[in-house]
């Protein structure tokens, strides 16, 4: 067991034993009464939504008026009760600043986040999957995809995980919203490995080359670094894949695991685009480290290719493996493509970074392929 | 009885289906969103708020909305009548299938926070057109 502090035996201790003694008394000391908190009476603005964080932000319980450096927690203490600062457990907290973590609208994410929360096992009309015909080849290929998203999302799963504990409990709304980040992500897992099973053939190849360019996004030095790649450019690079795998789904059973996965992916696109948003407006000195972290994020991007991710959905979209239909699953994953890049660039306008787009590395990967430049489009 | 498409009549019993089918849509979680469906020239405004669809009109500002889709009127015809056929969109006419290549429904926004919208609730809205499985419908 990790050593901790000093540790009393409080066995021993007579103060101690001897106030255990007057409480078993009924001796109450009852000092916690006088805590001098705040004593407000919430209520929920509308009854059908029931009572939100948004109905809580108000006085020393609300987070619009935190500070960006609330001074003094760094323990569990929530925000608004009585705290003392030194007498605290030092979680070692490393994102003190509201402008590390916060975003526009985070207190509305992380309620419909909870709102919209969906079971794998049972909102998956998994019993029709054997009324549709899927021919072996799609089917295969299919499993070759849903392999691929598997190992996306167990990595997705972590990285809200590797940073909620660094968040300060001041940011209680945030700490929140990336818990049902990683429990959409866990979920998002457990859909596409028992879609592979339930298909009858099985997982397929994992895709190292996936998994390199996600440990990028776990070894980001700052959360707003990983935020900005993970939501802005992976998590939206993979909704645009989710709406592309929907595209493409063999049968409705599956257009219906994409429409519901995709739903939570453009939420966390949204968290990422409104922190980036906030970063901008609030502590715009950090452009040129994020400049940085998206050109590094890009030219990861860009070194993903893999041969069998690109393949399965080429043999998906084009509807089969015969000269014709790989042809025309060339075109229309080729389209998908530039697609992925023209929502990245909107998101970043909506973001206040436009900037970025004029140093992006995916303007040339776009020239390459004869696609016109966006921003003389824009 | 027969609900002409397109008309106000159409998304005003959508409306009601959300309210007659509420369990559905709270079950798939609040929805806080107003888009546009424009078939052809005509635009109707659906306002959906908490989990139930408050207000449609005919008209609106496109400017105002979070998105429209948009597309010419065989097309809504063709997914209307998928819908009513299967009692759902079939695999070639959900709401994504129509908006993601080739722009058969046009997702017009004025930037990426209002077009995420759609993906955010696309169950969501794709179970408000999927109502109109208890409507009969009058094609123009």
């Amino acid at each position: 067991m990790a050593y901790y502090g000093s540790v009393e035996d409080y066995r021993y201790n007579d103060d101690f034993l001897l106030r255990l003694r007057d409480l078993r008394r009924g001796n109450l000391d009852l000092g916690w009464l006088n805590a001098g908190t705040e004593q407000r009476e919430f209520r929920a603005e509308n009854p059908k939504r029931g009572l939100t964080y948004l109905d809580l932000d108000e006085g020393s319980y609300g987070f619009s008026e935190l500070d960006n450096e609330p001074r003094g927690p760094r323990g569990a203490a929530p925000r608004g009760a009585a705290v003392e600062p030194e007498a605290q457990a030092d979680l070692g907290p490393e994102l003190n600043h509201k402008n590390d973590v916060w975003a526009y609208k985070v207190a509305s994410f992380t309620e419909e986040a909870m709102s919209r929360q969906w079971d794998a096992s049972t909102a998956i009309p998994w019993q029709d999957l054997d009324r549709y015909e899927r021919p072996e080849e799609l089917e295969i290929a299919f499993a070759q995809l849903c392999t691929f998203f598997t190992e996306v999302e167990l990595i997705a799963t972590d990285l809200p995980a590797k940073w909620s504990w660094r968040m300060n409990n001041q940011f209680q709304e945030v700490k929140h919203f990336i818990a049902t980040q990683a429990m959409d992500e866990a979920r998002h897992a457990e859909v596409f490995r028992k879609r592979a099973l339930a298909g009858g053939i099985g997982l397929m190849e994992a895709l190292p080359q996936a998994e390199h360019t996600l440990k990028a996004i776990l070894d980001c030095n700052a959360y707003s670094e990983a935020s900005a790649f993970m939501h802005l450019l992976a998590e939206g690079n993979v909704l645009t894949m989710f709406r592309f795998s929907e595209f493409i789904s063999p049968t409705p059973v599956d257009k219906r695991i994409f429409q519901l996965v995709m739903q939570d992916e453009a939420r966390h696109v949204s968290y990422g685009l409104q922190h980036l948003r906030w970063v901008m407006d609030k502590d715009p000195g950090r452009k040129e480290e994020l400049h940085k972290t998206l050109e590094e994020a890009e030219r990861i991007s860009i070194g993903q290719f893999d041969a069998a991710l690109l393949e399965c959905m080429i043999v998906l979209a084009g509807k089969g493996t015969k000269p014709g239909q790989i042809a025309e699953g060339v075109k229309l994953v080729g389209g998908f493509q530039v697609r992925q890049i023209e929502e990245y660039f909107q998101r970043l306008r909506r973001a206040g970074f436009e900037e970025r787009i004029e140093r992006s590395l995916f303007r040339q990967l776009l020239a390459d392929i004869g696609h016109p430049d966006p921003l003389a489009a824009a | 009885m027969t609900i002409p498409f397109p008309s106000l009549e159409y998304f005003q019993a959508l409306q009601q289906r959300t309210r007659e089918d509420s369990d559905i849509f709270e079950k798939l979680g609040v929805c806080d969103v107003d888009f546009g469906a424009k078939v052809g020239e005509r635009m109707f405004s659906v306002r959906f708020e908490v989990c139930e669809c408050v207000e449609v009109r005919e008209g609106g500002d496109p400017t105002a909305l979070d998105f429209v889709l948009a597309g010419p009127p065989e097309i809504w015809r063709e997914m209307l009548q998928a819908i009513a056929q299967h009692g759902g969109a079939d695999a070639a006419h959900t709401l994504n299938t129509l908006t993601h290549v080739g722009n058969q429904i046009q997702v017009e926004a004025q930037d990426a926070e209002g077009s995420d919208k759609l993906f955010r609730y696309m169950a969501s809205i794709q179970e408000f057109f999927d109502q109109g499985r208890h409507l009969e419908i009058a094609f123009d």
